[in-house]
């Protein structure tokens, strides 16, 4: 069995809380550049707490949902090959067996998600008008 | 009006009052002081005369009247009276001694004379009473001073004022009413008024009261009220006997003339005879009141009471075998065998409500037959009660309806023998078009509900309140009048035959010999065809000479102008009379000296009786035209007949006349529709009376009805609709140069000629050029008048091409031939080349429209941009959504480049490079504003994101 050794980082506070979007969708790029680099969109909260999601000329209104199960958000590090062992809650008996063992820092954790079901509404007129 | 029977009595009375009252004379003396009193005092001695007589008790007898003991009493009365209520109304009566009863009494009542006297004298001998009366008053006013003045002198002042009062009762000349003659000691004729001096007596009693309110009297009842008592049964007894006498003298005459009426047993019923021939109808008294009465058709008769007893299921709930056994019976010789047949039709349909089949009977024949009296008798005969509406009755809808309903749905409950109604609607041609169709409501309706009875319980009961169920009879005298015209089907239609003349003439001999007019049965048959068998007619006529006092005979039935009805004769019948001199058949009713004295008089009798003369032909066609009244078309049968006419004009002089008179009846006509004066409707029929003497001929014309008149208006808006068609389509510049009548007139028809040019008969792109510019002129010429050909089948089957619209109809007369008219294949090549030149013109047109469009939008842009915060505001609509089209171009820019590729997680990382290669492009857009990034929305549900991840990757 393959044991993976999952680290907390070492930093004052405890660990970063991150946010997820959840799309009902695609997003796609105009040109063959695909999504990185690239600026997904704007996203605001109204003063009710509903955000709301400016990509391209769409609009999208959504909600914030809190997970039942928070979500841990891990970066593989290939360098620190085994170096240390896991001292954390996983198995700790599988990773003694694989040679190769790859170790893992937590990043973030995510608790809520910003869930955007609804149809998007274009706002053509909005930005024409700004652009006018 | 016995005279006074001695004079010599009061002459000896006077004496003793001379010597009796000395000292009032004394008085008297001095009193001639007076002025003006002097002259009068001769005839003081004359009226002492006059006052001595009702002193004396036996000479009472002045008074015509013979009531001395009431006239004592009443003067007793009066001297009481006087004597408790000293001061009386008469300024002179201050009498206060008990010892001049008499005295007073007699002054008072003398007083009242003057009085009376005074006023005769105004009337009968003028000038000398003013003087008197004047004398009379002044004196008074003297005496009333002394009075005053001096109590113990007013006695003296009122006897002596006594004689001078009574002075004006002697009159030199006889007076109206009762007077009395005496001849005084001169042997001067006087006469003297009566009065009824009671009757003054209780008159002024009734003016003085007992202090009590009660009347001043001694009986209990007022002595005038016994008077007029008695006056009254005088009167009543005087007239009581006048009437017995008249009766006696009555009876007397007709016992004479020896029209007792065996019939009319009692004296009362023979007043009442003498009462209705002074006041009443002949033709009312002797209406038949028994069904055997009748005088009019029997058949007709039977087939009306055989229909109304058809209802007798219906209303009275009685089976139909009781009213047929008497139709059996009666079925013998009278029936002919067409009113045998109309009654078995009857017989044979009723409907579900157990009524006859034709709900509604109609009378119709001339005036004068007797419709309505049978129609009145049969019902009453049948058991009804009849309800008659007539023509004086108020016929709008509304009131019809309301009568009809009342009619037929009520019944009468007072009286002692109730029975149900029979609508009687007397002279139904006169009514309305609309009330006629209430009427046909109402017999329909109940078809209705007969049929819809069983669908609902609820409706049916609803509608049954206005089921007919009583029977209808309507009269005519014209059965073909418009508004009857649905009606007819619906009912059972009654032809009144002429009645019998035979009997028509036995039962007018019947009532001459009640009535004791002396005539004989061939009389009274001319008489019967003279009046067209109209009985009413006859009966009037028969007691016309009767109240004439004369016997009829012959010769007065030939000359007399009676039965001549204003009735409406139909147009043909007038328009055949116009057009033919009358032959001479009807002179056999004048006698020779009938025609003079016809001219005479110069009226519609010398129409009738000679309508060969010119004169009478004048008069006869006057009335006969203006009888019918229908002007309008009278005049447009003429128009359309007359020169169908025979008659004989060389010259045309008659018809350039007639042309005249035709102008003429159109001016009246045109005035009087156009200002209203329906004064001069009267000349009107004098156009007519011109066209007789101008055009009659002794033969019968052929007549058509006048068709052309409806034709040519047909006609006229048949074009005018056709103008109106193409002047919509025609082009502006032509339509509001052009008038109508001119398009119609002048345009038109040339117009039609311009549009045929020749052409070869070669395909058209083998014109030559002028060719061309011809058929381009030719298409742009139809273009602009909105003319064009199409296609059509003809009745025949064959095609052909017409103008649209078809002008050539309205410009060419009917018998005009036919213009030349293009080819087939021209004509095609033409609609053709104009169905193309309109699109290429609409294409023009259209592209025009579009070309013109964007230069304004490019101006205001520029000048948008020149003016850019003063045209913000004011950008059209319009311009707003155009302005998104310009950024989907922008978008679409990088959309040209776009090939399609999914992108998936995966692929960023694989074309990494490419897209850093192309990030600078990429980022200068999203600086734009706008994100490369773009959200498609995945429709449906959403599936989780789930992606299989081997474990070499986690590793």
């Amino acid at each position: 069995m393959v044991q993976f050794a999952i680290r907390m980082p070492q930093t004052e506070g405890g660990c970063p809380e991150w946010t997820m979007v959840e799309l009902q969708g695609v997003l796609e790029t105009r040109d063959s550049s695909g999504l990185p680099g690239n600026r997904l969109g704007d996203l605001h909260f109204t003063k009710g707490g509903q955000p709301i999601l400016l990509i391209g000329h769409h609009v999208l209104h959504g909600k914030v949902v809190e997970l039942e199960k928070p979500f841990a958000v891990l970066v593989k590090e290939k360098e620190k090959e085994k170096k240390d062992d896991s001292t954390d809650s996983m198995d700790t008996g599988e990773s003694a067996d694989t040679v190769t063992c790859s170790d893992y820092l937590v990043k973030a954790v995510i608790r809520n998600k910003l869930v955007f079901k609804n149809r998007p509404r274009p706002i053509i007129n909005l930005t024409h008008k700004k652009g006018h | 009006m016995a005279a006074v029977p001695d004079y010599d009595y009061p002459y000896d009375y006077d004496d003793n009052f001379e010597a009796d009252f000395a000292d009032e004379l004394e008085v008297l003396d001095e009193m001639e002081d007076i002025p003006g009193f002097k002259p009068s005092s001769q005839e003081k001695s004359k009226r002492s005369l006059k006052f001595s007589t009702p002193k004396d008790k036996g000479e009472v007898k002045l008074n015509g009247t013979s009531v001395p003991a009431e006239d004592r009493q009443t003067q007793k009365r009066d001297l009481s009276a006087v004597f408790e209520l000293p001061e009386t109304d008469e300024e002179d009566n201050v009498v206060s001694s008990a010892s001049k009863k008499r005295r007073v009494m007699t002054v008072d009542s003398n007083q009242t004379d003057i009085q009376d006297a005074d006023d005769d004298d105004f009337e009968i001998t003028p000038p000398s009473s003013p003087n008197i009366i004047a004398k009379v008053q002044q004196y008074r006013e003297t005496t009333g001073k002394t009075a005053d003045q001096s109590a113990p002198q007013a006695r003296e002042q009122v006897t002596s004022g006594r004689p001078a009062q009574s002075k004006s009762c002697f009159l030199r000349r006889p007076p109206s009413g009762k007077f009395v003659t005496v001849t005084n000691e001169d042997g001067e004729r006087m006469y003297l008024k009566e009065h009824e001096d009671t009757l003054h007596d209780s008159q002024k009693l009734s003016g003085h009261t007992l202090p009590g309110g009660r009347p001043l009297q001694l009986l209990s009842v007022s002595f005038r009220q016994l008077k007029d008592q008695v006056e009254d049964e005088r009167r009543r007894k005087i007239v009581a006997e006048s009437e017995r006498i008249t009766r006696e003298i009555n009876r007397q005459l007709d016992r004479d003339l020896g029209t007792e009426d065996e019939e009319d047993g009692g004296a009362s019923d023979q007043e009442d005879a003498g009462k209705s021939a002074q006041t009443g109808l002949w033709v009312d008294k002797f209406t038949p009141t028994n069904y055997t009465e009748l005088l009019s058709d029997e058949g007709t008769n039977r087939t009306l009471l055989t229909w109304l007893k058809l209802w007798d299921t219906a209303v009275f709930g009685r089976e139909r075998k009781v009213k047929k056994k008497p139709a059996d019976q009666k079925k013998g010789q009278f029936i002919n065998w067409q009113a045998k047949r109309l009654e078995e039709e009857l017989v044979q349909d009723e409907d579900g409500l157990k009524r006859p089949q034709k709900k509604v009977a109609l009378l119709c024949g001339p005036p004068g037959l007797g419709k309505t009296t049978l129609a009145h008798v049969i019902a009453r005969h049948a058991g009804y009660n009849v309800v008659e509406m007539n023509a004086s009755d108020d016929r709008s809808a509304e009131v019809f309806k309301e009568r009809i309903e009342a009619a037929t749905q009520m019944k009468a409950v007072m009286g002692a023998d109730p029975r149900p109604n029979c609508l009687v609607i007397d002279e139904i041609d006169g009514a309305p078009q609309a009330a006629i169709n209430v009427l046909l409501d109402i017999i329909k309706r109940k078809d209705q509900s007969g049929e819809a009875g069983p669908q609902g319980k609820r409706r049916r009961r609803r509608r049954e309140g206005g089921v007919l169920l009583r029977p209808i009879i309507c009269i005519c005298n014209d059965l073909y009048v418009l508004s009857l015209r649905r009606l007819r089907p619906l009912s059972l239609v009654l032809h009144f035959p002429p009645t019998d003349s035979t009997r028509l003439a036995g039962r007018l001999l019947e009532i001459a010999r009640r009535q004791s007019v002396r005539t004989d049965m061939t009389t009274l048959l001319a008489l019967c065809e003279k009046t067209e068998k109209d009985i009413r007619s006859c009966v009037n006529t028969l007691q016309f000479v009767h109240s004439r006092g004369t016997d009829l005979s012959l010769s007065d039935v030939r000359s007399m102008a009676v039965g001549q009805k204003d009735q409406q004769k139909g147009l043909f019948t007038v328009w055949q009379q116009i057009f033919q001199v009358p032959r001479q058949k009807r002179k056999r009713w004048n006698n020779p000296h009938d025609v003079a004295a016809g001219q005479q008089r110069a009226g519609e009798d010398v129409s009738v009786t000679q309508p060969h003369t010119p004169a009478g032909r004048f008069q006869h066609i006057l009335h006969l035209t203006s009888g019918n009244g229908e002007y309008e078309k009278t005049c447009q049968g003429l128009f359309e007949n007359y020169l169908e006419a025979k008659f004989k004009d060389t010259y045309l002089d008659a018809v350039t006349m007639g042309c005249d008179w035709l102008g003429f009846y159109d001016l009246v006509n045109n005035i009087i529709s156009h200002i209203q004066t329906f004064i001069l409707m009267r000349y009107i029929p004098y156009t007519f009376v011109a066209f007789h003497m101008l055009f009659a001929g002794s033969t019968a014309p052929k007549l058509s009805y006048p068709s052309s008149q409806y034709e040519c208006h047909q006609k006229m808006t048949e074009t005018q609709s056709l103008r109106a068609a193409q002047q919509g389509e025609m082009s502006a510049v032509i339509r509001s140069r052009v008038s109508q009548s001119a398009f119609l007139l002048e345009l038109l028809p040339a117009l039609l000629d311009i549009i045929q040019p020749s052409f070869r008969p070669v395909n058209s792109q083998l014109f030559s050029a002028k060719e061309k510019q011809q058929m381009s002129d030719l298409i742009h010429t139809m273009i602009a008048y909105n003319l064009t050909y199409q296609q059509e089948r003809s009745p025949e089957g064959q095609y052909q091409y017409l103008l649209e619209p078809n002008m050539e109809e309205a410009t060419r007369f009917s018998d005009q031939p036919p213009k030349k008219q293009l080819t087939y294949a021209a004509k095609q090549l033409i609609a053709k080349e104009i169905e193309v030149e309109k699109m290429r013109r609409s294409e023009a047109l259209l592209m025009s429209r579009n070309r013109n469009v964007p230069t304004p939008e490019e101006k205001t842009q520029e000048t948008g941009q020149k003016s850019d915060g003063t045209a913000e505001g004011a950008v059209p609509n319009h311009l707003a959504k155009l302005q998104p089209k310009k950024i989907t171009v922008a978008e679409e820019k990088p959309a040209v480049d776009f090939f399609g590729r999914v992108i998936k997680k995966k692929t960023p990382e694989r074309n990494k490079d490419a897209s850093s290669s192309n990030s600078s492009s990429s980022q200068k857009v999203s600086r734009e504003g706008m994100g490369t990034v773009y959200y498609k929305f995945n429709e449906g549900v959403s599936n989780a994101i789930r992606k299989n991840i081997p474990i070499q990757d986690l590793l």
